[in-house]
């Protein structure tokens, strides 16, 4: 063991020298000191945490498990966040529904919108917490693939409706 | 080699730095035809026009077979979810080209001919009162012809 550490030891002193560990140290430190300004989305993360709306969810706290959360512009039905989901992801016990509807928002702090895909997670009762109806762009329920007040579990097996999720599928050209 | 290990290093900081922010927005752009069958057509028809099985026609592979038989190119506008689409008939013609040639170009007749707007505007007034007889008439008259399409 000891001659395992001793070749080492002296493997590493012939082909360093303690100025170099010293610029690398020094290298390592200012990579540290710059990680807070590479680039993140800090637009998103705001958005994220933005304040709710008086009156305009059922739900508590921030971000998107609220009704105003900018995602949820043309939702109708009970948030998955505040359902044991997420908002890109079914609660467990559930099964996403194979189709969905589509509308577009705008992101908020940007002048663009994104195009997003409401599913419906199917399976169980509903799950009755954080109701959210927002309409912008729902046509009535004749024009039904721009209507959000049908239950879009149609095409899974299972048609008990629980929570919605709102996923981005690209941003409108 | 040394520097390399020293970047991935930062970047692995960096990444472990981030893992708690949301995902951002994809900020993907789709061309225009695409872009209206995302907005219109992928929520029932699904991103390859997949469909559903008996619960929402297939494209992929037989949308183009319709146009192989007469009665066929009419229907394709006809259909409830074309004619009472929120579309234009410049749209109509120009999503419908796409998916056609995108998801069943092997299907399509020799000397295929792109719909035009025009051709929109006659065929989509005209009502379907029973589709599924419609559909099944097209579907026996290329059964006639040795092609077979999935049940709907």
């Amino acid at each position: 063991m000891d001659g395992l550490v001793e070749r080492l030891t002296r493997s590493v002193a012939q082909r360093t020298s303690r100025r170099s560990f010293l610029v690398r140290l020094g290298q390592l430190a200012m990579g540290g000191a710059m990680l807070p300004l590479l680039p993140i989305d800090r637009v998103t993360s705001k958005a994220h945490g933005q304040t709710m709306s008086e009156g305009h969810s059922s739900g508590s706290g921030g971000g998107d498990t609220t009704c105003d959360y900018w995602r949820y512009c043309a939702f109708d039905g009970f948030l998955c966040t505040c359902c044991g989901g997420s908002i890109t992801e079914c609660p467990a016990g559930t099964v996403a529904s194979p189709t969905a509807w589509v509308g577009t928002c705008k992101h908020p702090g940007e002048a663009k919108e994104y195009i997003v895909a409401y599913r419906d997670c199917c399976g169980k009762a509903q799950c009755n917490r954080c109701m959210c109806d927002n309409n912008q762009g729902e046509m009535p329920i004749y024009r039904t693939q721009l209507n959000n007040d049908t239950v879009w579990c149609f095409g899974s097996k299972e048609m008990t409706y629980h929570c919605t999720t709102a996923v981005i599928l690209g941003e409108k050209a | 080699m040394k520097r390399p290990l020293l970047l991935s290093l930062i970047l692995t900081m960096a990444t472990l730095a981030t893992a708690g922010e949301p995902p951002p927005p994809s900020h993907q752009k789709y061309p225009a035809p695409i872009q209206l069958y995302v907005m219109n057509c992928w929520g029932c028809h699904k991103p390859g026009g997949e469909g559903i099985p008996s619960t929402v026609p297939r494209l992929k592979d037989t949308v183009g077979n319709f146009l192989r038989v007469p009665g066929g190119r009419e229907y394709l506008i006809e259909v409830p979810g074309v004619a009472g689409s929120a579309l234009s008939n410049a749209q109509v013609a120009e999503v419908l080209n796409w998916l056609l040639v995108t998801f069943s170009k092997d299907q399509l007749p020799p000397g295929f001919k792109p719909y035009t707007e025009a051709e929109v505007a006659k065929y989509r007034p005209h009502e379907l009162n029973n589709i599924q007889t419609v559909r099944d008439e097209l579907v026996a008259k290329l059964s006639a012809q040795g092609i077979a399409l999935p049940p709907q």
